[in-house]
């Protein structure tokens, strides 16, 4: 079957693909990291030589965070804010590293390294940029459809004897209806850059278009492979949570432990991104090969 | 175990019947109010139309020649009653509009009669006694033919109807489910010269506010309650007594004695869950999609049961009924009437979120705290929520966990206790008022914030000051002394001043005044900081050094000492006895006492060893201090704490970033 072999071979790809994987690691790391040590000093600075809050390693002491938080708090709350900051220069950053993950993938016969994602993600920002905005205009659309009926009957059950557990049911159906919307159009996004990458297209509505139909016309397929490339880091994100929950940042080495845990699992997160791509990737080259 | 209570046959009540009348033979006081009801709820129209027979006695020397009824149902009439105005005319977020007239709540009384048949009804007027609101209904006033002497009983036969209000505050209805409270003509409390703080004899009976709705006599009610027979119905005190009309209706007969007030609920799908605690019968009524919540509930109570037995006093009745009201009515929610409480839960509530238990602990412990030591709740709220407050953290630390008690889950996680007086500590203006006022004087939101969680953060001060033996000995010397009547500050006040000395000599002072001139009648914070620690090598003599043998820098064996000193400030105005810990750097430890009167104080010490840390109240009495934070100062602060939640900040920072780059 072409969406297993398409799964495998983006395996493949992805398990060959160690250093992409680690440059959009450290696109992670980076910035993040400068952030957090400006946290840290001022986490520190907040601490001064108060003693409460060293209640805080062993376990939690909610009087001792809240209090350090009233009171010395607006030191942190500063550098929190940079990260917020970090977190919308990204929404551009992240189109970028996108970019430069799909070239990367293209250009099968010369290595990835740094120079190739900086020069796929300068080469397609614009065009992904406007990729990006007609598929959230796209969804705004589709979320409205799908939850102005669910609000209309919410309010009409209100006056009646409306529960909790009634409205959650009544949610549950548009609520799912709208993951499957989204992965459908996440996927079509997927391909419509795969189009413009592949093709180095200029035309991003066309593309868009292109990828619509394809994606729709081979739906049982394109959706199934999506699905079976989230079930990597689902298992991961469940992985984390079950091991974290065992560890306690309660002395430096713990600090470290997890430190490390919470590293690889954000590598295995790109790891998978880079995963998820190439699997759709190679199902994209697949049929336009044939066609 | 699930019991539905229609199944119960009618020989089986008339003997429960008997036996629940042989106990007003051992009644704890002689009641000055009985009251006979009959009310039959139209659940389509949602008005109650009643009939009552009321005998009050005149507990006083005073001849008294009118009477005056709360009437609160009336507070819901319109936007201009007192309640409507106090609690921001929030009708459920909304303004209602003509159509919508079945929202509001009122109640007539169609005729009321005294002895021999004298009509009284147009001797009837409304009074505003806590306001200039001429639009407040919520107090009548009759003038009576005939005064009621002193020590004689008058009865009066009283017939009205009652509107109830759709749900947005207490007592109502929603859709099907009703929580009838505070619907009959109530009759106010006379208050004889010298009980309270009644200089000459008077009624008390104050308008419906926003913040408080009790202070009433203890009183005997039988009460026929009658509904269409597919509902099922809870109420104060026990059912005694179930006929089924022909009419499809079926006429419930409760009764209650020795209580201050009558509530009770009707919906046809509620599920009763039944359960005992050694004498006393659980009912807890559900919603059904509540209904796997009826052990949270059921363990709860249970808790507070023990606990208030063991620590407080005997429960002295034989039910006790929770109510789970829907979401729909959620505003009739976390309520307090005698043996009849509502709490509050949703579908899907976590385990870890304890909501049913805090509101199951702190409404049944206001059967304690309102109940039975009925203070007045217009006057002295704090004296009832504040106290409830004070033991609803204490039993749900008890039965939960001191760290986890309130909110449990995984690495976030803290008690009742400790959110109690952050709510305190917390505020944007602690000092905004004074804990002693009328509930509905207290200034911009400070209600619960200072006659909840101030009230109860300075009684556990109490309770760290005096120890948790002597805090039990005053608290059950107050309910032995004044249960089953209508105590105030200075009862309680009364009984600090007797028992700390007794146990704890002069450690206090003379008396505990000077505690709630602090925290009572002032309003000053506390606030105590280390401020500084400091260890100074002692210098060597200088000189020409012949004579001198012992050298002040060292020990006689030659070791460096240290000139070392703690300093701590008193930043608050509020004076409290405070203990301070100093750590030396061999691990000694010394407890210092200070009286906290003077605005700094310092502690110094020669040693070899230098001070490592110190801490101001390091077993955490002082709980009023509004800055722990500031209380210990460290020469080696804990510096990986910074670590972690930075290595944490990264973590979740990442992941964002990551999750954008996933969808782009
Ligand atoms: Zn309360």
């Amino acid at each position: 079957m072409k969406i297993i072999k398409a799964y495998k071979s983006g395996l493949k790809t992805s398990l060959n693909s160690l250093q992409l994987i680690t440059i959009g690691y450290l696109f992670l790391l980076i910035p993040a990291f400068f952030i957090a040590l400006a946290y840290w000093s001022s986490f520190k600075s907040a601490i001064g030589n108060f003693m409460s809050p060293g209640n805080l390693l062993n376990g939690f002491d909610y009087s001792a965070f809240k209090e350090l938080m009233r009171f010395e708090g607006e030191k942190i709350s500063a550098v929190t804010s940079q990260g917020f900051l970090l977190v919308i220069f990204y929404v551009f950053v992240a189109l970028f590293i996108s970019g430069g993950i799909i070239f990367s993938l293209n250009n099968k016969n010369s290595k990835s390294n740094l120079l190739s994602v900086l020069t796929g993600g300068s080469r397609f920002f614009w065009r992904f940029l406007k990729l990006n905005f007609y598929s959230l205009v796209v969804h705004l659309i589709i979320m409205a459809i799908i939850y102005l009926p669910f609000a209309i009957l919410v309010i009409s059950s209100f006056e009646s004897a409306a529960t909790e557990k009634s409205t959650f049911f009544l949610f549950l159906p548009f609520g799912i209806f709208h993951l499957i919307v989204m992965l459908y159009l996440f996927t079509i996004n997927n391909y419509a850059k795969f189009a413009l990458v592949h093709n180095n297209s200029p035309k991003v509505l066309s593309s868009l278009w292109t990828a619509a139909k394809f994606v729709t016309r081979k739906f049982f397929n394109t959706y199934s492979l999506a699905l079976l490339l989230l079930i990597a880091p689902i298992i991961f994100l469940l992985g984390y949570f079950k091991i974290s929950g065992f560890l306690e940042m309660n002395s430096g080495l713990m600090i470290l432990v997890v430190f490390l845990v919470q590293q690889i699992y954000i590598w295995l997160r790109m790891a998978c991104k880079v995963w998820f791509l190439s699997g759709q990737f190679e199902y994209y080259l697949m049929n336009n090969r044939e066609d | 175990m699930k019991n539905k209570f229609y199944k119960q046959s009618i020989f089986f009540s008339v003997i429960f019947l008997l036996t629940t009348l042989s106990a007003f033979s051992i009644q704890l006081t002689p009641r000055i109010t009985n009251y006979k009801i009959n009310a039959d709820l139209n659940t389509e129209t949602k008005i109650i139309t009643g009939q009552m027979t009321l005998s009050w006695r005149n507990p006083s020397g005073d001849t008294v020649s009118t009477l005056q009824f709360h009437m609160y149902l009336n507070a819901f009439k319109n936007t201009e009653s007192t309640f409507v105005k106090e609690s921001g005319g929030q009708l459920r977020g909304k303004k209602i509009d003509d159509d919508d007239s079945i929202s509001w709540g009122w109640i007539d009384i169609v005729k009321m009669e005294a002895e021999q048949g004298f009509d009284l009804t147009r001797n009837m007027s409304f009074i505003h006694p806590d306001d200039d609101n001429v639009n407040d209904r919520t107090v009548l006033e009759v003038a009576l033919n005939k005064p009621v002497l002193p020590n004689e009983t008058i009865t009066l036969n009283i017939e009205f109807v009652s509107k109830l209000p759709k749900i947005f505050a207490r007592t109502g209805f929603s859709n099907n489910y009703f929580l009838v409270a505070q619907w009959f003509p109530k009759i106010g409390v006379y208050e004889p010269a010298g009980m309270r703080f009644a200089k000459k004899g008077g009624w008390n009976c104050h308008q419906f506010h926003g913040h408080s709705e009790f202070y009433a006599n203890f009183s005997n009610y039988e009460v026929d309650i009658t509904v269409p027979e597919t509902f099922v119905v809870g109420s104060v005190g026990s059912l005694v007594n179930k006929i089924y009309n022909l009419d499809g209706l079926v006429t419930l007969k409760y009764i209650a004695t020795n209580v201050v007030d009558f509530a009770w609920t009707a919906s046809p799908i509620f599920e009763v869950v039944e359960d005992n605690w050694n004498d006393v019968e659980i009912m807890v009524y559900l919603q059904p999609e509540h209904a796997y919540l009826a052990d949270r509930h059921i363990e709860s109570v249970k808790a507070a049961l023990s606990y208030f037995d063991e620590h407080l006093g005997k429960y002295p009745y034989s039910t006790i009924t929770i109510v789970d009201p829907p979401i729909s009515g959620a505003g009739s929610g976390g309520m307090e009437y005698p043996t009849f409480i509502t709490a509050g839960s949703f579908w899907g509530l976590p385990a870890g979120l304890r909501m049913i238990e805090m509101v199951t602990i702190h409404e049944f412990g206001h059967n304690y705290f309102m109940g039975l030591l009925a203070s007045n709740e217009f006057e002295e709220a704090w004296l009832d929520e504040g106290f409830n407050t004070y033991f609803e953290g204490r039993i749900m630390d008890d039965a939960y966990g001191k760290n986890r008690s309130f909110i449990d889950f995984g690495k976030f996680y803290f008690g009742d206790r400790v959110f109690q007086r952050l709510g305190y500590t917390g505020m944007s203006n602690p000092k905004i008022a004074e804990v002693f006022r009328y509930a509905w004087e207290y200034p911009h939101g400070g209600y619960s914030s200072l006659s909840y969680n101030k009230t109860a953060t300075w009684l556990a001060t109490l309770e760290g000051l005096v120890g948790i033996e002597t805090m039990d000995e005053i608290m059950q010397t107050y309910f032995e002394r004044w249960k089953f009547k209508h105590p105030c500050a200075n009862d309680f006040i009364e009984i600090v001043n007797e028992i700390v000395p007794k146990n704890l000599g002069n450690k206090y002072g003379e008396n505990m005044n000077w505690f709630f001139d602090e925290v009572l009648y002032g309003s000053n914070v506390c606030d105590y900081k280390l401020a500084a620690i400091s260890n100074k090598s002692v210098k060597p003599p200088l000189g020409i050094l012949d004579d001198i043998i012992e050298r002040p820098d060292t020990t006689a064996e030659g070791e460096k000492l240290y000139d070392s000193k703690v300093i701590i400030h008193r930043l608050g105005e509020v004076i409290m006895p405070v203990e301070i810990l100093i750590h030396f750097d061999n691990g000694d430890e010394v407890l210092e006492l200070w009286d906290g009167k003077s605005r700094t104080k310092e502690f110094s010490y020669e040693r070899t060893e230098k001070i490592e840390w110190a801490k101001v109240d390091p077993n955490e009495k002082i709980t009023i201090d509004i800055n722990w934070l500031n209380n210990g100062k460290t020469l080696k602060p804990e510096t990986k704490v910074a670590w972690k939640y930075m290595v944490n900040f990264l973590y979740y920072l990442q992941n964002f970033l990551q999750t954008l780059i996933f969808f782009a």
